[in-house]
């Protein structure tokens, strides 16, 4: 008898949602974790697709899916199954009081601390960028001593891109951190951290509210707290009388915190065993069959057996492809077949770094089939009960294509169902 | 119209010594760089400040030279020079018949080389293979080329020397065969004017070539290329030579935080080739995996190139060779005086060059003052009562660092912007611990008027430099910059897509390993939340 | 990777995970964070003599560790600085007492009486601002000392006999403060045909020395202990552990710290378990004894970091959950804030209450009267804290089997 139905290996955006869909449908899950993904870094959006092949012309996934490339992620799975894993995902963020919004219909955009326009798919509703694009005026808020965004560039850059003929102003509220100023500095996740409390809300909104006109648009960092919910959101929204957003900055992200704790709410709620520093070096197969995973804990070895595998270790940053050397990637623990775009040297990475092309080290990946099961180059499944899920796919090149956490929720949920069936 | 008694072109080491030398002894000279600041051959290289060693066996006069200019230089250079010492280490793929050789020759040229037990080269050098046969102790030290510079242009600027970047020498006029002034382009602003002269000095290294082709001056300089590669951390705490013929891929240096493994040696057609191949980075790691078992462990930074000027003497040029190894030619005799080139030499030499080329030119403006490059430190000691001031302030590790590539005067400037406003001790750049107002300092006393870049600002600090090659710190340093009203006509998201593809010109050839997760992390920045380049709505 | 330990820092892409992880960080605007005084800076030291001037705040409670997704040893990289700073500057007498739980307890078991006397003096000290002066937090009540050590009640306990052993580290806490707890866990390795055997030359494993930076004492015991546990090893006996902090030690920090220098190190840490672990391994092979009799009641339990930080999941937990009619509510709510000997110093006393802060409120929500953790320092905090008892889950699996 197997220890549990489905060990799924990692703990980023991809291996939290295939735990929840499979426990949600009553399998025991195990999830094991090293490191806590890049929820902190990516921001907490679900980006759909925008840039299907050319930076400059965006389309949403529904107007381009059926043109994708044969070996992308979505192409495999086909719409339906993106359009059901689309709708588990919003059912479980309303589920758990802090609802996305969005679709596969349309793009949205979201302000950045940059001052561009980012597009993307399912998002809270605390990040919009129409707000600002309607309004004729727009206030930048920025904090005292904040190191990690700026609003006079994110003025200078925004009016490049909605134009002179708004007016903007800029409001500089004090976070109360004199004590960092001049020492650790004052970071994102302070200033979040604060509006987390009631006294910073408070405080913050007091502070704005002499000088923020109502009916005028205002245009925060990603400081609406660290909890998965609108509190702080609608606190404020209500308060200045004015439509009100985040923007997207540098890591870390508060959104994407809400994110991560949200999932891990719903992963314990629903019963996923979670073992955090777990490492997967190795499996154990015999016969096409993973019968269990090893992972270096501290000290000696772990063996975690299942009826089937959801491999969801994520790409370079997480460990889950490595790159021995130019032009060399392997999957570490299945050994898995990776399809690498090109052979040429010179092919690897473009000379450009922002490129109008993909970047093929992007590009390589693991071969799976529709099911998310690894395939070999003649289209052979692998292994039978293992399916893979997230960065470690070929074919599709995220930070170009902005696609990175709608690829990890459709095969996640598409690993999840076959995993469920074996 | 502007004028100066003499121009010097070209901000590398060569022209940064001459200026300096020539303002010593009293002579308006100012420096005109087409870029910025010691941008070509002078900080492309391995850093090497040479015991002779190296060139103890295959030719000695110049291993002399290096002995003699190596302690002036760690005399007046005590703040650019890291006075690490060397190993050289024998493997059992080095000839043992040449260690006796070397031995010799090192004795012959009075050059200090002691043997030391293994055991404790060992456990001086933790990383060292354990193959090694033999290892030697030398005086090398490690010079850091950029504050070289800066030290030199601050030392010259005291005697009234000047400088300008960003401004290329686009024509050399002259009248009866005599020079009389220099036509210049503003790289920002395009704009052209004259600056008046008496005396063109072309120190522009490998493109000295293409200077002396303004005045139909045959000068055949020719780019040679040399690769390294910037590993993230300190391997090794001294410079580690490999003790054999010298040649490609032989020398360790430690930088500050990182290491350098360098060189090689290709021709090439012009010096602004400067894009690595993996395939020579695979070559350096080859020979160099040898000295340290464990190198494909470590990560590499970057991977980087800079071309030497190799001269070759045209039949029909007369040239006078002043020293082996470097050659002043004046082109009195092409016709045309007031103008004097200077091509080949090394680094370590840079001094006596310009001593040479100072010495002709003041003969020619009729200057008897004497040379005195050699005796007066090129920055002064930094206060101790500065640097405990500083500690109050700047981050932990970045005092000393901080003040040797500031200065005194800018250090006092910053340690005052530190103390009158707290804002400005916010760290911009957390790999190599640079400030805002460090940062602040650099713009507002930058050398050219028009405009700056944030390459600039990094050359100056080493922002960006450090392990995460610019991923936070490129946006932060443009906020702050914004935020302090320092942004000319900067378009902030331009400057971010060429400062990061500049980082990334280096990364390309090495991306694997924890390379290639940097570059992930940047682009998962840059590329897809902040979507820099992408179509707007 | 390339897991050699001086590439281990070179892996940091500067990902700031480990900043977002840090409950210090969250609670004190004064912490450059795990990053900035580990990896980062470890690149600078060359360039001064110095210690970064935050470095104090590091709790090294191990949540940045758990963190990272580069295998850097942020935490151990702290306390490498701080040992370091530690070579060239003097401890106060706080710290030496702090650092050395053991020396006070032999000290104090040697004297007759000793233990009571030590807990009136501390009464006393507390009531006369005396802890207070010396640097010690007195908000929270200190630790009492036993009458009686577990070494001398284990002496006098009978076991059956069996051929099965294991060997017991108890380590400072369950050895000088809380000895009930070990008989505790030799009545439920007894219970499933395991003989309990105490190796009395063991010597404290040595966190609390790290933290207080005294390196040399640090390598000074690891190599006792390792020796030792060899011996046991190559008897056939495992050795366990009822204490999360001696467990990651034993297992795991001697190895950040001494790989290279303590032979055996690696292959040790293979026979080295936490006791809950030990027992689930146990349970995997449908060899535990679940003749367990209903605890009607429901608990709490709190995961401490140094567990978590083991890679092990929470096996005390699930033990729990296989006694009938037991309730037991994970937590979760992070970091209790003592870390070891960190929250006893008197200037951290107010921080390790708001890092604990999240917790607390969890037990409330839960409305138990009886917190478990596997950890002594948190049972301390968290019956501080969150005002209500706190025991070792070992202690009811003992009283389930004993009724």
């Amino acid at each position: 008898m197997k220890a549990c139905d489905i060990v799924v290996i990692g703990g980023g955006i991809s291996g939290i949602l295939a735990a929840i869909a499979a426990a949600k449908k009553g399998k025991s899950v195990t999830m094991l974790r090293y490191g806590y993904g890049a929820f902190e870094i990516g921001g907490g959006l679900i980006d759909l697709m925008a840039y299907p092949i050319d930076k400059k012309v965006s389309s949403s996934l529904k107007n381009c899916i059926d043109t994708l490339p044969i070996d992308h992620p979505y192409t495999k799975l086909g719409l339906p199954q993106v359009e059901a894993a689309v709708e588990f995902f919003l059912d479980l963020t309303n589920e758990e009081g802090y609802a996305y919004e969005g679709s596969i219909d349309e793009l949205h955009w979201v302000p950045t601390a940059a001052g561009t326009m980012k597009p993307t798919g399912l998002y809270p509703k605390s990040f919009d960028s129409n707000i600002l694009k309607k309004a004729d005026t727009i206030y930048l808020v920025d904090f005292k001593g904040l190191k990690d965004y700026y609003a006079k560039l994110t003025e200078r850059m925004l009016e490049k891109t909605l134009g002179k003929d708004k007016k903007y102003e800029i409001i500089t509220v004090d976070p109360r951190m004199d004590e960092a100023i001049g020492g650790r500095d004052v970071m994102l996740m302070d200033i979040a951290r604060w509006l987390d409390t009631k006294e910073g809300q408070d405080d913050c909104v007091k502070q704005l509210q002499g000088i923020v006109k109502p009916g005028a648009a205002v245009m925060f960092p990603q400081v609406f707290g660290t909890i998965p919910s609108y509190d702080v959101y609608n606190k404020i929204k209500t308060a200045l009388q004015c439509d009100i957003t985040e923007a997207l900055c540098i890591p870390p992200a508060a959104a994407g915190m809400r994110l991560s704790k949200l999932l891990h709410q719903a992963a314990r709620k629903y019963g996923v065993k979670i073992i955090e520093k777990a490492r997967v070096k190795s499996a154990i197969v015999t016969n096409g069959i993973c019968e269990a995973v090893v992972a270096s804990g501290v000290g000696k070895e772990h063996i975690y057996d299942a009826k089937s595998f959801i491999l969801a270790s994520g790409g370079y940053y997480s460990g889950g492809l490595e790159v021995l050397d130019h032009n060399k990637v392997q999957e570490p623990i299945f050994h898995l077949p990776v399809k690498v775009m090109s052979q040429k040297e010179d092919e690897w990475a473009n000379v450009e770094l922002f490129s109008n092309q993909k970047q093929p080290f992007a590009l390589a990946g693991v071969t799976v089939n529709h099911e998310m099961c690894p395939i070999d180059e003649h289209g052979k499944k692998v292994l039978k009960n293992v399916f893979v899920a997230g960065r470690n796919l070929c074919g599709y090149d995220f930070c170009f294509e902005k696609s990175g956490n709608g690829v990890a929720l459709a095969s996640a949920y598409q690993a999840a169902v076959s995993a469920m069936e074996v | 119209m502007e004028k100066a008694t003499v121009i010097v072109i070209g901000g590398g080491a060569t022209g940064v010594g001459i200026l300096r030398d020539l303002a010593m002894r009293g002579v308006d000279v100012m420096l005109l760089e087409m870029r910025d600041m010691v941008n070509g051959s002078s900080s492309r290289y391995h850093g090497l400040l040479h015991s002779g060693g190296r060139y103890a066996v295959k030719d000695s006069e110049a291993g002399l030279e290096c002995i003699d200019e190596n302690r002036i230089l760690r005399k007046i250079g005590k703040h650019c020079v890291e006075a690490t010492e060397g190993f050289f280490v024998r493997l059992p793929e080095d000839d043992p018949a040449y260690e006796k050789e070397w031995v010799e020759a090192c004795k012959k040229i009075n050059l200090p080389a002691i043997q030391i037990d293994l055991a404790e080269a060992w456990r001086l050098e933790p990383n060292l293979t354990h193959r090694a046969q033999a290892v030697y102790r030398v005086p090398d030290a490690a010079i850091d080329g950029f504050r070289m510079a800066w030290q030199n242009i601050e030392s010259a600027k005291c005697y009234g020397g000047r400088v300008k970047t960003y401004t290329e020498v686009i024509k050399v006029n002259s009248s009866n065969g005599k020079v009389t002034s220099v036509t210049v382009q503003d790289y920002f602003t395009k704009q052209q004017y004259d600056i008046e002269c008496a005396f063109v000095v072309n120190a522009a290294g490998p493109w000295a070539g293409k200077v002396a082709g303004f005045t139909n001056i045959p000068v055949n300089v020719q780019p040679d290329r040399g690769t390294l590669i910037a590993f993230n951390h300190r391997i090794t705490n001294r410079i580690v030579n490999r003790l054999h013929k010298s040649s490609d891929g032989d020398i360790f240096v430690p930088h500050g935080s990182i290491t350098i493994l360098g060189t090689t040696s290709m021709s090439v057609d012009s010096p602004e080739d400067t894009q690595v191949t993996a395939a020579e980075v695979e070559y350096l790691l080859r020979i160099g995996e040898l000295t340290f078992e464990d190198l494909r462990g470590f990560r590499i930074l970057r991977a980087f190139c800079g071309s030497r000027p190799l001269y070759t003497a045209d039949a029909a040029a007369k040239g006078r060779g002043v020293s082996r190894g470097f050659v002043i030619l004046d082109h009195a005799q092409d016709g045309l005086s007031g103008f004097a080139s200077i091509c080949g030499g090394k680094f370590t030499t840079y001094r006596l060059m310009a001593e040479k080329m100072a010495d002709l030119v003041c003969g020619y403006i009729h200057n008897t003052a004497i040379c005195r490059t050699a005796d007066e430190e090129l920055v002064p000691d930094i206060n101790a009562d500065d640097i405990a001031a500083a500690r109050k302030y700047f981050p932990s590790f970045g005092v000393k660092l901080a003040a040797s590539r500031l200065g005194e005067k800018r250090f006092k400037n910053v340690i005052k912007r530190m103390e009158d406003e707290p804002l400005s001790r916010e760290i911009v750049c957390e790999c190599e611990n640079v400030t805002v107002a460090e940062i602040k300092e650099m713009v507002k006393t930058a050398d050219t008027a028009s405009n700056y870049t944030l390459s600039d600002i990094r050359r100056k600090t080493r922002m960006g430099m450090g392990t995460c090659q610019g991923a936070f710190c490129t946006f932060r340093s443009l906020g702050m910059l914004a935020q302090n009203d320092l942004m000319k006509n900067h378009d902030a998201i331009e400057e971010m897509k060429d400062f990061l593809q500049a980082r990334y010109k280096g990364i390309s050839p090495v991306m694997w390993g924890n390379t290639v997760r940097e570059v992930e992390l940047m682009r998962g920045i840059y590329e897809d939340v902040l979507n820099i380049d992408g179509g707007m709505d | 990777m390339n897991e050699k330990k001086i590439n281990l820092p070179d892996c940091c892409i500067s990902c700031t995970a480990c900043i977002t992880a840090c409950p210090v960080t969250a609670a004190t605007h004064k912490f450059r964070g795990p990053k900035m005084v580990g990896p980062a800076q470890s690149r600078l030291h060359f360039a001064d003599d110095e210690m970064d001037s935050t470095l104090y705040l590091c709790s090294n409670c191990k949540n940045c560790d758990i963190a990272c997704p580069s295998s850097v040893p942020i935490s151990t990289l702290n306390m490498m600085a701080r040992a370091k700073y530690y070579e060239t500057h003097k401890h106060t007498q706080r710290d030496a007492m702090l650092g050395h739980p053991e020396k006070m307890g032999r000290l104090l078991a040697g004297i007759p009486l000793g233990a009571f006397f030590a807990n009136i003096g501390a009464s006393i000290g507390t009531s006369l601002g005396l802890v207070k002066a010396m640097g010690i937090a007195d908000e929270r009540p200190l630790p009492k000392f036993a009458s009686e050590t577990f070494s001398s009640m284990f002496k006098h306990k009978k076991q059956p006999a069996s051929a099965k052993k294991v060997v017991f580290f108890p380590g400072c806490v369950i050895n000088y403060n809380e000895p009930q707890i070990g008989m505790d866990f030799v009545e439920v390795l007894n219970q499933n045909g395991y003989e309990v055997l105490l190796e009395e030359d063991f010597v404290c494993c040595g966190s609390p020395l790290v933290t207080a930076g005294y390196m040399a004492e640090v390598k000074t015991n690891a190599t006792k202990n390792s020796y030792l546990i060899k011996q046991c090893i190559d008897k056939g006996y495992p050795i366990l552990t009822i204490c999360t902090s001696c467990s990651l030690m034993l297992k795991q920090e001697y190895h950040e710290l001494f790989q290279d220098e303590i032979p055996n190190l690696e292959e040790n840490a293979k026979h080295i378990f936490d006791a809950s672990e030990f027992l689930l391994d146990i349970a995997r092979r449908d060899q535990l004894n679940t003749n367990f009799n209903a605890v009607n009641h429901k608990f709490a339990y709190h995961a401490p970091c140094h567990l978590r930080a083991q890679g092990i999941g929470l096996p005390s937990l699930e033990l729990l959950n296989l006694i009938p009619e037991l309730q037991v509510e994970d937590l979760d709510a992070g970091c209790c804030g003592i870390s070891g000997s960190y929250g006893y110093k008197a200037e951290n006393y107010e921080r390790s209450i708001k890092i604990g802060s999240n917790l607390f409120h969890a037990v409330k929500e839960s409305q138990v009267d009886v917190v478990l953790t596997d950890c002594g320092t948190c049972r301390n905090q968290i019956s501080h804290g969150a005002k209500v008892i706190a025991k070792h889950p070992i202690t009811i699996l003992a009283e389930s089997y004993k009724k």
